[in-house]
């Protein structure tokens, strides 16, 4: 079942086009891997896919399940919502780790924690999840003052913030930068088998390991624009190489490997 | 050396970063700050410096006596300021110590840097210590005497730095913060009760001012029998060189102390290294029912200038109304004026909390406009209350009957509109998060608080006119009409500031960040 449409999406910053007609479907139980160079789009993409920016051209849809009484219940059709009529909504479904974890200063880890949870109105024993998750992820520094955390520390803040709502949708922008190896495998385990239980997760990282190891489908995007998408074969195959996924990703982005290595060797 | 210039000058460059970097109108206030801060030195430098001839005509001693009061009452205001400043600044991110720790810096020439950027920062007592000390030394002319202020200026500052680095190794930002929130409010009442004490005394006249001299006289000696340490402090103004001579191997021990220390600092607050002990996990499991509010009233009483600017218009109020003539109408008129553009910078200090981390709060599920109108309330909750206290010191104290508490709705509605156009300057004004609230708000501030001022006191004026034409049988009809054209203005004023910021511009603004 589709949770995330994208269609043809277009995002100017004066004149510099950031995202130039991306269009992506994302399913549920996926974990969509988005890859591209430093300044290819991919935030860019998030922050208009989760409603944190305002699209130029194109449309969004994020999609619910149906009530389970309903008629697009027994027909499997998902209830596709807009940011337009359903803003709050979809808010309250998603779940959003940036690539750099903006934080409140002068506040507790715990504090934060408990102004995310009452924003989003969640349930009490949202807590006992909090703890296996602060467990999984070696977090035992709630109790201090964010301005005096690690970025890795901000980052498993943000992290847990998330992971304790079990949204269906999220959005992670590389969400294993600043993890140390224990927490990482921890997260990617964790979001293998939230996607198995029906989350959709749409994921961006540099780290082309991870993306070839957890992604289900990958696109690719380079100057604004998708280049490629699909499995990893369907890559290795449009991009016409036998190599591995950093292979594909320099074939595919027109990055040249032997000027690479003459520039490496000028050094 | 070329390095200790090269780090102080760009850390300069990058503290002063907002004035320099601002649009027109800004930068033109700020120089006009700048040339202001001169001219009240020089001002200051002046009145110090007739003051104290004026005094040693009363008695040979009596510069001497005064300067060793200002000496004192500085000393404290400067050690109680720059320590928790020096420290919070030292492991702030944006001092970026951390990082210049990385390049080719001595770790001394960091903690140096700081501090000098420390103590500019402490704009107040340099502005009083140094025209204080001009004034005394040209009043005295005396070679001994100028022996003593350097002394005296050496050991002041080898104190506070050799402070500030056993702060540093001591205590963490988060105790810190606590501290000084403590040191300003202490500040604050040194301020008030050295003001309050020299405006008592009257130097105009030979008689009154002997008189003066020598209860201050009195006192000092009262001072230094409860502690014996002071007198070297005091005697060192006076031109004795055994105490200048004390003070200066004391201040100069305090430098080597200080920089000794510098060298041996590990640039991690201590609670990196306490963290060692594995805490336990404390979970608040209780929901707020208003989010958005509770995190920024939090977030308020976090901030330790926040809780200055709350106790600003109570002392105001007390100290105008009170103290100094029983000025009832100026006073209320203070707390409601000095209330307002608190408000206004908290709510846009609140604010800011928000466009710093915009990429967080877009993906929360509220409409943006809504986190700006529930800041509103709770600020406008939070400053009328401040208004009603210091109103209560009036009708308490002074026994003034007035019907405050019928003009705290349209005061309430004047605040709620000055927190809305607050937010709405802020938000114009999208992307250099480096530039402070109040500079952004500039003298804006001051004219959208008369607004509430002025509504405020409006039956006020009415009964001081009163008081002076006797509008015999009027009177109650003219106070009742009073406060409804203060109802109706302030009606007014709060529906003109809901069309100036309205929602689609708030979220325009915000996203466009």
């Amino acid at each position: 079942m589709e949770k995330i449409v994208a269609k043809n999406l277009v995002k100017k910053f004066g004149d510099k086009v950031a995202v130039n007609d991306v269009s992506l479907t994302v399913h549920s139980g996926e974990i969509f891997g988005f890859l591209g160079p430093n300044g290819a789009g991919k935030t860019t993409t998030i922050r208009l896919l989760a409603g944190a920016l305002d699209t130029d051209e194109g449309e969004i849809y994020i999609c619910k399940n149906p009530a389970p009484e309903s008629e697009d219940y027994s027909q499997n059709t998902p209830i596709m919502m807009n940011y337009e009529n359903d803003y709050i909504e979809i808010k309250s479904l998603i779940g959003v780790v940036p690539e750099e974890p903006p934080m409140f200063k002068s506040i507790r880890g715990n504090e934060f924690i408990r102004f995310i949870a009452s924003v989003y109105n969640c349930d009490e024993d949202i807590f006992q999840r909090l703890n296996e998750l602060c467990e999984l992820l070696h977090i035992d520094f709630l109790d201090e003052f964010i301005d005096n955390y690690s970025h890795g520390m901000k980052q498993k803040l943000m992290l847990v913030s998330v992971l304790m709502r079990r949204p269906e949708i999220m959005f992670l922008d590389e969400p294993t930068t600043g993890l140390d190896p224990y927490s990482a495998r921890g997260l990617k385990l964790l979001l293998r088998r939230m996607a198995d239980n029906g989350s959709a997760i749409f994921l961006t990282t540099h780290i082309l390991e991870i993306a070839e190891k957890m992604c289900d489908r990958l696109t690719v995007i380079s100057d604004g624009s998708v280049v490629a998408s699909g499995n990893i074969e369907q890559l290795r195959a449009k991009a016409g190489t036998e190599g591995d996924l950093e292979q594909i990703f320099l074939q595919l982005t027109g990055a040249d490997e032997n000027e690479i290595q003459r520039l490496v060797d000028e050094l | 050396m070329r390095n200790f210039i090269t780090l102080i000058l760009f850390r300069w460059k990058l503290l002063f970063r907002a004035i320099f970097k601002t649009r027109g109108s800004i930068k033109i206030i700020s120089i006009v700050g700048i040339i202001a801060i001169f001219g009240f030195v020089f001002l200051m430098t002046t009145t110090f410096t007739s003051l104290y001839y004026l005094l040693n005509k009363f008695s040979s001693q009596g510069a001497a006596i005064l300067f060793s009061y200002q000496a004192l009452a500085i000393s404290l205001f400067l050690l109680i300021q720059i320590i928790p400043t020096m420290t919070v600044d030292f492991f702030d991110e944006n001092s970026y110590c951390r990082y210049f720790l990385l390049l080719p810096f001595r770790r001394e020439t960091l903690v140096l840097t700081t501090f000098i950027l420390s103590v500019s920062g402490a704009f107040l007592p340099v502005a009083i210590l140094l025209p204080a000390t001009i004034g005394y030394i040209i009043a005295t002319h005396n070679i001994a005497v100028i022996v003593g202020i350097i002394s005296f200026v050496i050991f002041l500052f080898g104190l506070a730095l050799m402070g500030s680095v056993i702060s540093i190794r001591l205590f963490n930002t988060a105790t810190l913060r606590k501290l000084g929130k403590w040191a300003m409010f202490l500040n604050l009442l040194i301020f008030i009760v050295y003001w309050n004490l020299f405006t008592k005394f009257n130097f105009e006249s030979t008689n009154q001012g002997s008189i003066s001299i020598n209860f201050l006289t009195d006192k000092l000696e009262q001072l230094t029998i409860s502690f014996p340490l002071l007198w070297i402090y005091f005697s060192a103004f006076n031109g004795y060189l055994i105490s200048s001579a004390i003070l200066l191997t004391f201040g100069i021990l305090f430098w080597r102390i200080g920089w000794e220390g510098a060298r041996k600092l590990s640039f991690e607050s201590p609670f990196n290294i306490s963290r060692a002990r594995k805490t336990k996990l404390k979970i608040e499991t209780q929901l707020w029912k208003y989010p958005w509010i509770s995190r920024d009233l939090l977030l308020f009483w976090r901030d330790t200038e926040n809780f200055l600017l709350l106790v600003y218009p109570l002392i105001f109020a007390i100290f105008l109304g009170l103290l100094s003539g029983k000025a009832f109408i100026q006073g209320f008129a203070f707390a409601i004026m000095l209330a307002s553009q608190g408000l206004m910078v908290t709510s846009v200090k609140l604010l800011s909390n928000d466009t710093r981390n915009s990429r967080l709060v877009c993906t929360l599920p509220i409409k943006i406009h809504w986190t700006v109108i529930n800041r509103a309330i709770s600020m406008t909750l939070l400053w009328t209350m401040t208004v009603i206290i210091s109103g209560l010191f009036f009708l308490i104290a002074l026994k003034i009957i007035y019907p405050l508490y019928a003009l705290i709705i349209p005061i309430g509605l004047c605040f709620f509109g000055n927190s809305l156009i607050a937010q709405n300057i802020w938000l114009s004004n999208p992307g250099d998060e480096s530039v402070s609230p109040k500079s952004v708000l500039g003298i804006q501030a001051v004219g959208y608080s008369l607004a509430p001022t002025l509504i405020g006191i409006l039956p006020l004026i009415i009964i001081e006119i009163n008081k002076i034409i006797q509008f015999n049988g009027l009177k109650n009809i003219l106070f009742l009409s009073a406060i409804a054209i203060a109802y109706i203005m302030a009606g007014i004023y709060f529906m003109i500031c809901i069309m100036v910021v309205n929602k689609d511009k708030i979220r325009k603004h915000f996203y466009s960040i």
